[in-house]
């Protein structure tokens, strides 16, 4: 039979094992042995074909032709033309003819079986066409996602200026400036240096310890920023700060940052370092620092 | 049938010796080498446009050369050059195998090569060298191209139907999909084309074929491939979830158009719509894969040594993502983040270069025949360069969407900066790192198509019988052919109805005040007109939106906008993507309110020429410089942007 089975599987240019369990297929619905599918099959001789069984169109077709030109290395799926027959109905086989036909060669059908409910469709993927539709018609209509004014962002819109609005009408934010939060999150490019917590590193000041407010005492806020925009390339002077330290004695060299951070960005971080190193008060700082309401003008108008 | 009778029998032996010889196989592979050219020139266009992100006066100083020129170039290649053609070639080859009868009309079908080919690379000169662009994100080509490839298109899904039907009155899986397909490009191109509507209307009928050709057609079109090949490795069938998979995915899809205008000025029903029916696509695509993945249990060995197939499980596993992608794009809360961010380009390049782009390759190797050994043709490096190199382009698309997105919001939160002007600085050096890492990876995957083409020169044998088994596995169930076209039509055109043409109507065309005092917006004089003109054919509405939405994220750039605001204008001012700043009201801000200043800063955003504009000079800025411009032309396009108001 394997002999048979290898003549079968060259002339249909198909797997031996799908010619097997096609052919055990056909043989259960027909009433024959295996062998003499096979033998017809291998091009020995006619087969009668049926209505709904379980064949693939194609295992078919190739069948009723001359085993010598399919097997000649030519194209195995070339179009046979108008000698094709093809199946009527080639529908699912029932479960049951599924089952005869591979009488569990194979863990993972046999799993299948388990897993699938009638029709075929597995259980978990029937949940899946339930659930999800259930839930994107609730999410949709009900959940916090909807055209509402709070809900994912939406504002409302002021009838008179056009302009997006806060809920209640008033203008979005107003006066909620966090410059403090603005210069935390700028100091992540200091932080390299200068350590998270301001402590310093080797060569690199630390701004703890009364170091920060000692150097640039409070009301000399100004002289700070000026510091972090220009830096000991181009710093006028041979020495900064009330300390009077001279430029470069540290033994490292601070780039100077008016390039990379806006006028907003500088100031907040010059306040952060003051604040959360200094200790100095938070609303002193910001007047200090010119982000107070005057100041705030300057520093946003750039 | 007549014309298919006096064909030749094709050539068994060896098909690549007649490649003139319009034998049904000659004109898939024909159709598939002009594909993989197109997807060559689609590549490196893109590629080209990704370098400009990052280095502005790469290649400037060339009108041709400039960004909105060089995108639409590479969209019209990848989308309906590569993805199309190929589309047409696996329909072509994979029908008659499918149903065993013959590619009906095969002189019509190589002579329409030639329609859609030509149709598709004539519109991309006009486009790119002539700047006859018409707006609209992947529906720049011209009218008059458009007319020849919507023709070519046409006629291609009516060869397919007819092959489809000239044997049995009933089709396996892989051919509703593949048929679906090119009536999908043909109802799609048509939608795309003609022009029905004004403004919002305008814009919500481009997303919506846009939908379909980036979409639902290249998508069925990858869904026949996978079907065809895995279905020749299945040997049969399992669960019988094919039918369910088919309609949910033409049922979802369309409806998920709108998403594209989310927040935007249409009614606020519309936005409701995309987060409904993206959900609904997941379980579309969970079914189309669970269908593929259950029949290939317990034959994994077989399919490994595949080529075709291996592609076929890389574009199906990226295919898995898109609509957790779409879903992310369509909810209100992560829309207001990401929406008109770069994360849009991530997934542009997610769908076309990856889910789509895989499967079309797999049908590449299949059908051009050069699949056959993994080791002969280079397979393997191909495919490891293209997944790598797309999955960090595509990641860095998504990092710095969602970096541009929270920079927006902070920037409002804080009050410390508006998202214009020099406020914009932030948003571009959140940008600066990923665009580096796009470019990178885009390269990457321009250097995998040098094995593909290798492979494609070296092993073109026209033996493509690389995938064992039979044509149609056991069990698979079939459907009428004119079910499946007629059914896909009219699921298209219902959805259709619902979210453009209602939409559109109700929109109406009764200007706003804003419209009705604009310049820009009136354009009366031809000052503005011509700067209008320019605005659409040089592609600023690539980079810059013109639609303020009722978000955090938009508060500080003016009054929102309002579907009146549109009404004489093209759809695609509206936008999809600020890399630069929202223009919608650019006339009523200091310095953009100036048309000196905006001149000089058209002609160089980095150094402006001509004295006192250092107001205007932004060394940052990542803008083209368009300098080439003629001085009445950019008086205009400078007219045009400061009449915003």
């Amino acid at each position: 039979m394997d002999e048979l089975l290898q003549q079968a599987a060259e002339a249909m240019n198909a797997p031996a094992s799908m010619v097997e369990r096609s052919a055990r297929a056909r043989a259960q619905s027909e009433g024959v042995s295996v062998e003499d599918v096979l033998r017809a099959w291998a091009g020995g001789g006619e087969i009668v074909a049926s209505g709904g069984g379980g064949d693939a169109p194609a295992a078919e077709s190739t069948a009723s032709e001359p085993a010598p030109e399919a097997a000649a290395e030519a194209e195995p799926e070339e179009p046979k033309g108008p000698e094709v027959e093809v199946v009527g109905d080639a529908d699912v086989p029932a479960d049951d003819e599924l089952e005869a036909a591979e009488p569990a060669e194979e863990d993972e059908v046999v799993d299948d079986e388990e897993l699938v409910v009638a029709g075929g469709v597995p259980n978990w993927l029937v949940a899946v066409f339930i659930i999800v539709p259930v839930f994107a018609i609730t999410y949709a209509l009900f959940l916090p996602n909807g055209p509402n004014c709070g809900d994912a962002g939406r504002l409302a819109v002021d009838p008179i200026t056009g302009e997006a609005v806060g809920c209640d009408g008033s203008a979005y934010g107003e006066g909620t400036i966090d410059f403090f939060a603005i210069g935390e999150e700028t100091y992540a490019s200091c932080a390299a240096c200068h350590g998270a917590n301001g402590g310093g590193n080797a060569n690199f000041p630390g701004f703890t310890g009364g170091a920060i407010l000692a150097t640039f005492p409070t009301g000399q806020c100004e002289s700070h920023v000026e510091w972090v925009r220009i830096g000991t390339a181009d710093w006028p002077d041979p020495t900064y700060g009330a300390t009077e330290t001279p430029v470069g004695s540290s033994g490292a060299l601070m780039p100077g940052f008016g390039n990379s951070l806006t006028e907003t960005e500088l100031r907040a971080v010059v306040l952060y370092e003051r604040v959360a190193f200094g200790n100095a008060d938070l609303d002193a700082a910001i007047e200090d620092c010119g982000l107070g309401a005057e100041g705030e003008t300057a520093a946003l108008g750039e | 049938m007549t014309a298919a009778e006096t064909v030749a029998e094709p050539d068994v032996d060896d098909v690549a010796s007649a490649p003139t010889d319009p034998g049904p196989d000659s004109v898939a592979r024909a159709h598939g080498v002009a594909a993989v050219l197109f997807l060559v020139v689609g590549v490196l266009v893109y590629l080209g446009a990704a370098a400009k992100l990052v280095e502005p006066d790469f290649l400037s100083g060339s009108a041709a050369l400039s960004y909105g020129r060089l995108l639409p170039v590479s969209f019209a290649a990848l989308l309906y050059g590569w993805l199309g053609l190929m589309a047409v070639a696996a329909a072509y080859y994979m029908l008659p195998r499918l149903t065993g009868s013959r590619l009906a009309l095969p002189r019509v079908a190589l002579l329409n090569l030639l329609v859609v080919a030509g149709g598709v690379a004539a519109g991309s000169v006009a486009v790119g060298v002539a700047g006859q662009g018409a707006g609209g994100r992947y529906l720049e080509l011209p009218l008059w191209s458009d007319a020849i490839v919507g023709v070519g298109f046409l006629v291609a899904a009516v060869v397919a139907t007819r092959t489809a039907a000239a044997a049995s009155d009933r089709l396996p899986t892989a051919a509703w999909y593949l048929v679906g397909a090119l009536w999908f490009y043909a109802i799609g191109y048509a939608i795309g084309a003609v022009p029905l509507f004004d403004g919002l209307g305008d814009a919500l009928q481009g997303w919506f074929a846009v939908t379909l050709l980036a979409g639902l057609a290249p998508a069925s079109a990858g869904i026949g491939v996978a079907y065809y090949l895995l279905g020749r490795v299945a040997g049969e069938w399992h669960p019988r979830l094919g039918v369910l998979a088919f309609w949910s995915l033409v049922f979802t899809w369309p409806w998920t158009a709108p998403h594209y205008l989310q927040y935007g000025p249409a009614e606020e029903w519309l936005g409701t719509v995309p987060v409904v029916f993206a959900l609904g696509l997941l379980v579309a695509v969970v079914a189309v894969i669970a269908d593929l993945a259950y029949a290939m249990r317990g034959r994994f060995e077989q399919a490994r040594r595949s080529v075709p197939i291996t592609f076929v499980a890389v574009g199906l596993a990226l295919f898995a993502l898109v609509p957790l992608v779409l879903v992310v794009q369509s909810f209100r809360s992560s829309s207001s983040v990401v929406h008109l961010t770069a994360w849009g380009t991530g997934f542009e390049q997610l769908t076309l270069l990856g889910a789509f782009g895989f499967l079309a390759m797999a049908a590449a190797y299949h059908v051009l025949g050069i699949g056959r050994y993994w080791r002969r043709n280079f397979a393997g490096v191909h495919l490891v360069l293209a997944a790598g190199g797309l999955g960090i382009a595509v990641l860095s698309r998504w990092v710095s969407g969602l970096q541009a997105g929270y920079t927006w919001v902070a920037g409002v939160n804080s009050q410390a900066y508006e998202n214009v002007g020099e406020g914009f600085r932030n948003t571009l050096r959140a940008a600066e790192g990923p665009d580096v890492v796009n470019l990178v990876g885009l390269a990457i995957f321009a250097v995998s198509l040098l094995p593909f083409l290798a492979g494609l020169v070296l092993n073109a044998t026209g033996e493509a019988g690389e995938v064992e088994g039979p044509l149609e596995p056991e069990g698979a169930p079939t459907q009428r052919l004119g079910v499946v076209v007629q059914g896909a039509f009219l699921l298209v055109v219902a959805a259709a109805l619902v979210v453009f043409v209602v939409p559109a109507i109700d929109a109406g065309d009764e200007p706003s005040l804003l419209a009705e005092d604009s310049p820009s917006r009136v354009r009366t004089d031809p000052l503005f007109e011509r700067g209008y003109e320019l605005y659409l054919s040089e592609g600023c509405w690539y980079c810059h939106t013109q639609q303020v939405r009722p978000i955090v994220t938009d508060v500080g750039l003016g009054p929102v906008s309002v579907p009146g605001d549109y009404v004489d204008s093209d759809g695609a001012v509206l936008g999809l993507e600020r890399i630069g700043p929202d223009l919608a009201h650019a006339g009523s801000r200091e310095p953009t309110n100036s048309q000196r200043l905006m001149r000089a800063y058209l002609a160089d955003p980095r150094d402006p020429p001509g004295d006192a504009v250092d107001d205007v000079r932004r060394p940052w800025s990542t803008m083209p410089a368009y300098g080439h411009l003629s001085d009445d032309d950019l008086r205009a396009l400078a007219a045009y942007v400061t009449g915003l108001e």
